[in-house]
């Protein structure tokens, strides 16, 4: 019994983030196999043979087993693994620029449209390149105006194809 | 054949190429020069702009980016021991003590000098042998493509950086994601949620952004003030390199330039193998082996023409059988699929001389970054210095503008988003991403090749195969017996280096 208890906690103390993502991928094969049924269109069936050499369904299914077998022995590996997370030695403060940088990601794309091109690509170079720690004008304009100009130009002007215009555009 | 030839030197007579690939190479050897950003990245985010020109300009424009890159990295790899690129990881053996011997300018021209021969010599040869190999790839058939293509996959996840199972996980996570949207054969719905963007399945684009450009962004912004390179380090210095010299390291840059050919053929090494064994073949070859490691010119030239000379024959799997065997030609292959160019031994039948010219402009950027190279070298050695506070937002934009463009689809961008925080997340967990990529891209081909093996078969898949196919049936046993080899190699040198 002590025995037992003992080999479940070292195996407990050797889950690692490896051992997480193997789980993940484990419950992601089940996941899929189970939505085949719902989320692959059968093709049409002409005098009893289907119209095809194999069925849509067999790809997603094959991907299924591997992610299920290969999750498997990927856990089963991963109790020996020492590898370290690159999230581990990550400051608070990473974090912190890293969600700044995601949100301003986020709302660039989602005001793309509604503002165009020029003026969110101005605003959120200017921005990140400020939050960054420029303080040079000079570098800070050539990124933030200079550029989007630039780019804008370069896409619509010798390319030939349309980015969001200024919102007051046509 | 040879007027074909002819018609494709003629058709690169135009001064806007020139301009293209000389724009390419001064793009690609910048952003090789700046340490943290890599080729790959420039390549993903230029990519869109490839997709409005013509063929023979935005192709060689690529070709540019790709050749100058991998040049570049060499620069801060000498000058400041932080390699550019991951091609130029052995550059630092030597490269570094070559500049405290205060001979910087030496090794940055052997650098330059061994690329460009490298690179030419194994693309002449990538010209002379592509022809024969696209004309066998034409006799075979779907049942061997599957085989080949399954080959490659299986190649690509053993050569991959890190763990066979975490290579293995990417490469069904990239498959999975390659069966979203319609099947190849029926043009069956799959996994669309009701969710009309998701009909037409996820495009190549977003995903190549996505996952190569936007995570060097959350990785540059973890710190905001990045160290600073002192600029008195940036500076190339001492005396220039003598003929003599050079004709000295001719045996090595030929020896590292076959090597280099020869593992670029093959899907999956990549620069970073062909520089390391050109380096060590150097060294075992070499009448003084104790001078490697503390500034030996040829051991900046050995891996320096290996790393180049991968490039020319990566083309060789591309064109021929459509197969990209790295990141970097995954990225052309978009860029051919985007211009209706589908790669495959058809396309030099279809398209002959224009396969034939994009392939002699690969000779005409070597030339050409000769000429940058050495003209433009000692400016490029300053970008080191260059904040990224500037550089990061300019990725930002670029990579969004040009997202955007192809499609005009916003939800593109969310897409490119959300991959990007998958491959930040992946690399921060040590998953290499070039699987993903290579499943989600081959991943349609080889469900099409299995299909119509299938309909061949008439339902006797293994009769089929053993009565008829035999070189299927080859490539088919070759497959795990190259599994195990690989691995059994690979397990012996973690023993040998822990």
């Amino acid at each position: 019994m002590t025995n037992d208890m003992a080999r479940a906690g070292s195996v407990l103390a050797r889950l690692n983030f490896n051992s997480a993502v193997a789980l993940a991928v484990v419950v992601l094969g089940i996941v899929i196999w189970l939505l085949v049924p719902y989320q692959v269109a059968e093709p049409p069936v002409f005098f009893g043979r289907s119209s095809v050499g194999i069925s849509p369904k067999l790809f997603p299914q094959m991907i299924a087993i591997g992610m299920v077998v290969i999750g498997a022995l990927y856990f089963l590996a991963s109790l020996s693994m020492r590898q370290i997370s690159g999230f581990r030695g990550l400051s608070a403060s990473a974090y912190v620029n890293l969600g700044v940088v995601l949100i301003a990601m986020l709302a660039y794309v989602a005001l793309l449209r509604p503002l165009g091109y020029l003026a969110t690509s101005m605003g959120v170079a200017t921005a990140i390149s400020f939050y960054y720690g420029s303080r040079n004008l000079v570098g800070i304009g050539l990124t933030g105006i200079a550029a989007p100009l630039v780019i804008y130009t370069l896409f619509t002007r010798y390319l030939s194809v349309s980015l969001p215009p200024f919102p007051w555009g046509s | 054949m040879f007027d074909m030839l002819i018609d494709a030197m003629l058709m690169l007579m135009r001064l806007d190429i020139l301009l293209m690939i000389s724009g390419g190479l001064v793009l690609g050897m910048l952003v090789g020069a700046l340490p943290g950003f890599t080729t790959v990245m420039a390549m993903a985010i230029v990519l869109p702009i490839s997709f409005f020109l013509e063929p023979i300009l935005g192709i060689p424009f690529l070709i540019g980016v790709y050749k100058g890159g991998i040049f570049g990295g060499s620069i801060p790899a000498i000058l400041v021991n932080i390699p550019g690129t991951g091609a130029s990881m052995a550059t630092t053996l030597d490269g570094p003590a070559m500049t405290r011997k205060g001979q910087s300018r030496k090794a940055l021209e052997i650098a330059l000098v061994a690329s460009v021969v490298g690179d030419f010599l194994s693309s002449f040869g990538t010209i002379l042998i592509i022809g024969p190999i696209a004309m066998i790839a034409l006799l075979i058939g779907p049942p061997e493509i599957s085989a080949i293509l399954l080959l490659s996959l299986m190649i690509i996840v053993m050569s991959s950086s890190g763990n066979f199972l975490k290579g293995m996980v990417m490469l069904l996570i990239g498959m999975f994601l390659a069966t979203v949207g319609q099947d190849p054969v029926g043009a069956m719905v799959r996994f669309d949620f009701n969710f009309y963007p998701l009909q037409a399945g996820i495009d190549l684009l977003p995903l190549i952004i996505g996952l190569f450009a936007i995570p060097e962004i959350l990785f540059a912004i973890e710190q905001r003030r990045e160290a600073v390179v002192d600029p008195a380090h940036t500076k190339a210095q001492g005396e220039r390199l003598r003929w003599s010299e050079l004709m000295a390291c001719g045996r090595t840059i030929l020896r590292s330039t076959a090597i280099g050919g020869v593992i670029g053929m093959v899907p999956g090494m990549g620069q970073v193998v062909a520089a390391f064994i050109g380096y060590s073949a150097a060294m075992g070859a070499s009448k003084h082996p104790e001078t490697f490691g503390q500034g030996e010119i040829e051991g900046v030239a050995a891996p320096e023409a290996a790393n180049n000379a991968v490039n020319g024959p990566t083309m060789v799997p591309l064109l021929t059988l459509g197969i990209p065997g790295d990141n970097i030609t995954a990225i052309l292959l978009g860029a051919f699929v985007a211009q209706g160019l589908r790669p495959g031994p058809q396309l030099f039948q279809d398209q002959g001389t224009l396969v034939y010219a994009l392939l002699f402009s690969m000779l005409l950027a070597c030339v050409l970054l000769l000429v940058i190279g050495y003209l433009l070298t000692p400016v490029f050695a300053r970008v080191v210095t260059i904040s990224k506070a500037y550089l990061v937002p300019l990725m930002l934009i670029f990579a969004v503008g040009g997202t955007y463009v192809y499609r005009s689809n916003p939800m593109d961008l969310y897409f490119m988003i959300g991959f990007g925080l998958f491959g930040y997340g992946a690399r921060k967990l040590h998953f290499d991403l070039t699987p993903l990529v290579m499943g989600f891209i081959l991943t349609p081909p080889l469900e099409y090749a299995l299909a119509q093996s299938m309909l061949l078969s008439r339902g006797d898949l293994l009769g089929y195969l053993v009565g008829t196919r035999p070189i299927a049936v080859g490539i088919l046993v070759l497959t795990p017996v190259l599994i195990f080899w690989l691995g059994y190699r690979q397990r012996k040198q973690r023993r040998v280096r822990p």
